[in-house]
């Protein structure tokens, strides 16, 4: 039989050294005749249950006989706690004292520690939060989401209703298969006014699956799930919504509300700050829920779906075995898939949910990290240098008779007291950092709102950071018990050539350049993408106000009537003065909604899964000229063609080149476009709009006229000076247009493309300033290790100075030992910046990962904050006044 | 009377079991003498503390034994109570004797 080796390995810690051998042989001896006797996993058990109840017993005995043996059989009536806290007391009542007379170094050495413990425990709260805890839900780990795979839907969140059933089907991998559709928008009309909400449909083992019940009224029900030809009659509201539009009225439930001309009952809320996971990085919460039913057609794919592992599943086993089910389903329905390679992906939800965030804050941990470290560096220095001014006061007290223990505990005690300080300052600099994070990156990453300073992260990193100055404290502590007291009292105050410690303190100081190196290249990388990314030709003018305008779906029944007052809204607001241009869309571009629709321009075709996808847009004609997206061929809708809802599209360059290459004039030619809408004809071709990511690519375009589209239309209007005054006048004209009608979500088009570079200036925006405090500190560590060699070799520059050097040739002499360190530090510092690269790949845009020029300014910034820390040293000493100096010993 | 006199619970047990056990009482053997005594399963940290804290009152003194008849055996730390522990030990079960005297337990107190 083994014994279990951590419970063996801790009790030999914990035993007193004259007993250990026996304790653990009798132990082992007993464990094994209970093997014998029993079994062996109950003497496992039983000797780790030993283990466990011995080491209080004896941490405590051993602890009683460190602090004072004599004093605690004599007192033993108050045992070892009291000891202990008393000895504490007086070292932390010496250490004040002492630091309040250095107050300049414990300053130093907070500030430091602040400036390093902040940022850190900023960016793990939002790391612990964010990677670690972003779901609310029951159970989270279990919770996957489902992918697909078929012809040109890559790796799409929507499954079609037909496959949600295929997958509640299988035995023994889900305990529940649940599915929502596309957020959509709803027209609520309260009193003489039109709101929009948002929307969306969900099973209604929903939310039981996901642990999330009401808090007032009751959840879906089968009965709430209507057949696919009637509208639902129920809805759960969202708690958000039920405050600010209904003042969080609880008779609200059971009450109808018009949603859409329809009444519908409310019969639930959800919880405060329940939001729906739906396949991306940031579920936002939702208006209103309602019940959906799972029909069997396979044609659309467009039904997010979560599924809850059975239990004993893991997500490898029910991938493979969708794998099978994939093959059967292509054979099964040849229509529906017309032989295309169709896959089923589950990953765990949570993982889902952090993919598109975790670059951006894997780059910004390794900033914070990376500066953290420099801070422990440069305040360890700092301790050592100070320990060894106090070597003699350690001799002496150890010369009288001071136990170990005591010195111990005296290094200890100012080392927390110092490390307590600077948690202090790191949290407020912390909590200050996280504020101006969240303004930064609003909505970026799951649930940002809600982050807050985690109390253990910044206990966490005062813990590290405590441990790394104790350890580094006993290090010259060490030493000063080595030395026979008399030796260090004998020696003088000052020695010349070069002092014990120099090496290890040149080598920090060559770690702070190294570091610098990798933060500032970070940096500098960043800075040049955020460049380039503003640079790029949008295709769009994005100086333009935009609103929103609900439509009384009841009022403006036909296509036609709908599309007659938009025109007419549009043609009202280009009366209003300072107006250039006006028109509508149905999504607009960087808004992070998009519609996208099949294409083919061989109309021998039906639809098809290996049919190329475009962004699709309902435009109101005007648009275009209103966004300044420039024509390269034909014209814009006419009115009629608007209004008529006659089939015609406008194309963009990138689609017209791929679908007639080599054509000049591709108007007049016809494109086939998916669900069944007849052919229509391009009537113009415009320029490429960057409409989905502004650093690429990613589908081509096609507008149609709006008419045929239900939803409500984004205006998009060109003013000249402040756009803001119009907002009065807009509601005006939207008002007389029709009654019950007012704009919403008014915006400037400009925040849709700061949104999309949120992510990657705030991130540049971090870790420049991790980098510039970088770059500080180690000029702040490489001044103070100079200062003290210097200091330390004043009277062999004395000497030289009085045997005539001249101030240049001091200067040179003692920049020798920064040339030494950079010529050391540089290259490492370089190659890991190389290595540490492929972090910030994903948020590089532009130049290279490695980019050669980036890497030689990080370089030279390093060499900068170097010199710039050596100079002022050197400078001082050069022009020493020898007579001073060697008066002075 | 010298503060040294006065033993804890757990003290008392551990030195009755040494008396108990006679020359033979070794940190194990303790341990199951008290284990099967009391009826309480105790760790060997516990009882290795408290011999440790009675050796250093004086209470018991111990010799290590004849190597153990095996490959590489080992010699056993064999406890026995001192004079001193005898007294301690006679203190505090009389005083334990003299406090319980006229109280009948079986009664429900």
């Amino acid at each position: 039989m083994t014994l279990p080796r951590l419970a063996r390995l801790l009790l030999a810690v914990a035993a007193p050294p004259e007993d250990r051998a026996d304790l653990l042989a009798d132990l082992q001896e007993e464990a094994l005749a209970l093997a014998r006797s029993q079994s062996p996993r109950i003497a496992r058990a039983w000797y780790r249950q030993q283990a466990l109840g011995s080491i209080v017993p004896l941490l405590k005995q051993r602890a009683a006989g460190l602090v004072d043996r004599d004093a605690y059989t004599e007192r033993q009536m108050t045992p070892f706690p009291h000891d202990l806290w008393n000895t504490a007391r007086i070292a932390l009542k010496q250490s004040a004292r002492r630091l309040r007379f250095e107050w300049r170094y414990a300053l130093g050495v907070v500030v430091i520690l602040g400036v390093g413990i902040g940022p850190a425990t900023a960016m793990l709260s939002i790391v612990e939060r964010v990677l670690l805890q972003p779901l609310a839900y029951q159970d989270p780990d279990r919770l996957g989401l489902v992918r697909i795979n078929l012809g040109q839907i890559q790796n799409s969140p929507g499954l079609s209703p037909g496959e949600v059933l295929d997958l509640r089907k299988t035995q023994g991998l889900f305990a529940s298969v649940e599915a929502e559709n596309r957020r959509y928008e709803l027209t609520l009309n309260a009193g003489d006014t039109l709101v929009p909400l948002s929307a969306v449909s969900i099973t209604s083992g929903m939310l039981p699956m996901l642990g999330v019940k009401p808090i007032l009224g009751r959840p879906f029900g089968e009965a709430d799930v209507k057949n696919q030809q009637s509208q639902p009659d129920t809805v759960l509201m969202d708690y958000g919504t039920w405050r600010s539009r209904f003042g969080a009225d609880p008779g609200l439930v059971g009450r109808r509300i018009v949603l859409n001309g329809n009444p519908v009952e409310v019969v639930g809320i959800l919880p405060a700050g329940f939001v729906l996971a739906a396949g991306g990085a940031a579920p936002e919460a939702i208006d209103l829920y309602l019940p959906m039913g799972v029909p069997s057609w396979r044609n659309f794919h467009a039904f997010p779906t979560i599924v809850r592992l059975a239990p004993g599943t893991a997500f490898d086993r029910v991938n493979t075995t969708l794998e099978g089910l994939a093959a059967s389903l292509v054979k099964a329905y040849p229509d529906a898939y017309s032989g295309a390679r169709l896959q089923f992906t589950v990953s765990p939800l949570k993982e889902d949910m952090v993919k598109t965030t975790r670059p951006a804050l894997n780059a910004a941990i390794v900033g914070v990290l990376l500066l953290l470290a420099i801070a422990m560096v440069n305040a360890t220095g700092l301790v050592i240098a100070r320990l060894r001014t106090r070597e003699r006061d350690f001799a002496i007290r150890r010369a009288i008779g001071a136990g170990s223990g005591s010195l111990v505990a005296d290094v200890f005690m100012e080392s927390a007291l110092l490390t307590a300080c600077g948690a202090v300052l790191g949290a407020v600099l912390g909590a200050i950092g996280l504020e101006a994070a969240k303004r930064l990156i609003p909505h970026t990453v799951p649930r940002w709102q809600d982050i807050t300073l985690g109390g253990g992260v910044v206990l966490d990193a005062a813990a590290l950071a405590l441990a790394g100055l104790f350890s580094c404290g006993l290090m010259p502590l060490w030493r000063a018990s080595r030395h026979v007291p008399w030796q260090v009292l004998q020696s003088g105050s000052t020695r010349s050539g070069r002092p014990d410690g120099a090496l290890s303190r040149l080598f920090l100081a060559g770690a702070q350049v190294a570091l610098t190196v990798i933060l500032a290249f970070g940096a500098i990388q960043l800075v040049r993408s955020a460049t380039r990314l503003s640079e790029v030709d949008l295709g769009f003018d994005p100086t333009v106000l935009t609103f929103r305008a609900p439509i009384d779906n009841q009022t403006f029944r036909t296509p036609a009537a709908r599309a007659d007052l938009l025109e007419r809204i549009r043609d009202r607001l280009r009366e209003l003065p300072g107006v250039e241009a006006v028109g509508a869309v149905s999504h607009l571009p960087l808004s992070g909604s998009v519609l996208t629709d099949t294409w083919t321009t061989d109309l021998s075709k039906q639809t098809g899964w290996d049919l190329q996808t475009a962004n699709y847009y309902a435009t109101v004609p005007g648009y275009f000229a209103s966004m300044r997206i420039p024509f390269r061929r034909g014209r814009d809708f006419s009115d009629i063609e608007d209004r008529t809802g006659q089939h015609v599209v406008i194309v963009d360059e990138t689609l017209a080149q791929s679908a007639f290459p080599g054509v000049a004039d591709v108007t007049g030619r016809l494109v086939r476009l998916g669900w069944g809408l007849p052919d229509s004809r391009i009537v113009g071709v415009v320029g490429h709009v960057r409409g989905v990511e502004i650093a690429r690519e990613v589908r081509p375009q096609i507008y149609a006229p709006i008419g045929l589209f239900t939803q409500i239309p984004n205006f998009t209007m060109r003013v000249t000076g402040d756009p803001t005054r119009l907002i009065g006048p807009i509601q005006i004209a939207l008002k007389e247009l029709s009654t019950g009608r007012a704009g919403s979500s008014f915006a400037l088009l400009t925040d849709n493309v700061a949104a999309a570079t949120s992510t990657l200036r705030s991130v540049t925006g971090l870790v420049s300033i991790l980098a510039a405090s970088a770059g500080l500190l180690s000029a702040m560590g490489l001044y103070a290790v100079i200062a003290y060699l210097l200091h330390s070799r004043r009277r062999a520059t004395a000497i030289r100075s009085a045997l005539g050097a001249s101030p240049g040739q001091l200067v040179r002499l003692h920049f020798r030992s920064s040339i030494a360190v950079l010529l050391v530090a540089l290259p490492i510092g370089v190659g890991l910046a190389v290595v540490s690269a492929p972090l910030f790949a994903s948020l590089v845009f532009g130049v290279g990962v490695r980019d050669p020029e980036s890497l030689a300014e990080a370089a030279a910034i390093a060499v900068l904050a170097s010199l710039a820390g050596t100079y002022m040293p050197v400078r001082r000493a050069a022009t020493i006044n020898p007579v001073v100096a060697l008066r002075s010993e | 009377m010298s503060q040294t006199d006065q033993l804890g619970p757990f003290e008392l047990y551990v030195l009755l079991a040494v008396a108990q056990l006679g020359g033979d009482a070794y940190g194990i053997r303790i341990r199951q003498d008290i284990t099967a005594r009391a009826g309480r399963d105790v760790a060997i940290g516990a009882v290795y503390a408290t011999l440790g804290r009675l050796h250093r009152k004086g209470l018991v003194i111990f010799a290590l034994s004849e190597p153990l008849p095996q490959p590489g055996g080992r010699s056993r730390k064999l406890y026995t109570m001192t004079s001193a522990g005898g007294r301690a030990l006679r203190h505090s079960t009389q005083m334990l004797g003299q406090m319980m005297a006229g109280l009948d337990l079986s009664r429900n107190h």
